[in-house]
């Protein structure tokens, strides 16, 4: 993988647009993805997922090529979504409500727990909605996502645990488990019932 | 198991790392309505996450970002070659003075000046202006002798070499012995007595002149005893 990676990094260097294409195919829609999360907006997310590619072209040359490429890359990405949050702040935010869901019919009760999930990450700090979307999302690894981010590994564990306590606060304070009758609900290997739509 | 256990227990199972028994967790969710909460609330979120789809790339999406990475790189390489022409430019300048003045200013008894180190090299003093010794006196009249001797040697040996070259082109007459020589007279007495004859004879005019002028003055004088004092 590593050397796979090395030899589309080197047609790169040479100035292949098949390579640029190669590239950009494999990891747009993990970085769109992380885009669409971090940024809660879709033009954005775009715009943003352009320019980290163009980073990624002309820092290409500085990638250790003993490492995976995927880290080196989204830590670009969250560190441009990052810079592109602090600049949108100074200026009045654009509504984009994302309706991310499967493929396939979703019952009203699954729409309205993703809608409750996706606004607990956008009231989340930046930091901690990085590690949770590369984690839970993106399926990336500790180590990965420590890499990315540049930060410890435990610092990392850190603002994942406290993520996923503020979504799990958000989702029982918003009523989306079902009220607490006693202990004839207790079964923790069951699925919890489902809540009642008023 | 206690709430503490309890959430480590909740973060191993939403790592996808795998929990033990789930005996004592059901013991402790029994006696915890807090804790029973949270954990349904991690099962909702379990659930939603199956459902959270990525978000999908909109279409022709990476032609736009491979289109102006590729324009972003040739811009690039137009910006490095002009940088690297005008350096070119700029050394070939900087070579040609070098060797300009090394071949036309340089003085020839000097060797090529090598750069020092600076950075530890103790400040030098001011260069102090070198006092020549003045010339003992004797030196300089020798100097003066020489120089002297060495003018009128030079003017002689021209003078001599024009006069040779004119003798042998002009052919000089026979000198003529005078028949009689003019009786020789007494130059300084002569000369006493002709200045005083002409300088009485210049100056008679003047003195007559004076004289006459003086005596009018004297007649037209009143008598300036008696109309100076009109009170007495």
């Amino acid at each position: 993988m590593a050397a796979d990676e090395a030899a589309l990094v080197r047609r790169c260097l040479r100035g292949e647009a098949q390579a640029f294409h190669d590239l950009v195919d494999r990891f747009q829609a993990e970085v769109y993805g992380l885009c669409v999360r971090l940024l809660n907006h879709r033009h954005d997310a775009e715009d943003v997922t352009q320019e980290v590619f163009v980073r990624v072209f002309r820092s290409l040359r500085r990638w250790d090529s003993k490492r995976p490429l995927k880290p080196w890359l989204m830590g670009i990405a969250v560190n441009r979504c990052r810079t592109w949050l602090a600049q949108r702040n100074r200026r009045p935010e654009l509504s984009d409500y994302l309706q991310d869901t499967a493929p396939g019919p979703l019952s009203d009760d699954v729409a309205e727990l993703l809608r409750e999930i996706q606004a607990a990450l956008r009231e989340l700090r930046p930091e901690y909605r990085s590690v949770f979307v590369l984690f839970h999302e993106q399926g990336q690894a500790y180590e990965d996502i420590a890499a990315a981010l540049k930060c410890p590994v435990g610092t990392i564990k850190t603002w994942l645990h406290r993520a996923r306590l503020e979504v799990l606060e958000r989702l029982r304070r918003r009523g989306m488990v079902a009220p607490d009758f006693g202990l004839d609900n207790v079964n923790p290997t069951s699925k919890p019932p489902q809540r009642k739509r008023k | 198991m206690n709430c503490l256990e309890f959430q480590e227990r909740l973060q191993s199972q939403l790592d996808r790392q795998p929990v033990g028994d789930g005996t004592s967790l059901e013991h402790h969710l029994a006696s915890c309505p807090d804790c029973r909460q949270l954990h349904q609330a991690a099962q909702r979120l379990e659930e939603g996450l199956r459902h959270l789809a990525p978000p999908c790339p909109p279409v022709g999406l990476a032609d736009r970002i491979v289109t102006r990475a590729l324009g972003e790189r040739q811009a690039r390489l137009r910006f490095r070659r002009r940088l690297l022409a005008v350096a070119a430019i700029a050394a070939s300048l900087l070579l040609t003075a070098l060797a300009g003045y090394y071949w036309f200013l340089r003085p020839t008894d000097q060797g090529p000046v090598t750069p020092e180190p600076i950075a530890n090299k103790p400040p030098e003093p001011e260069p102090q202006p070198k006092e020549t010794p003045a010339p003992s006196l004797r030196e300089s009249v020798a100097d003066a002798t020489d120089a002297v001797a060495g003018l009128a040697q030079r003017t002689t040996d021209e003078t001599v070499g024009s006069t040779w070259l004119l003798w042998s082109v002009v052919v000089a007459p026979p000198l003529k012995e005078p028949a009689e020589l003019p009786p020789p007279f007494d130059p300084t007495a002569r000369s006493l007595r002709e200045a005083g004859q002409g300088l009485s004879t210049g100056l008679e005019p003047l003195a007559n002149s004076a004289r006459r002028a003086f005596g009018l003055f004297l007649r037209d004088i009143p008598n300036m005893e008696t109309e100076g004092k009109p009170g007495l």
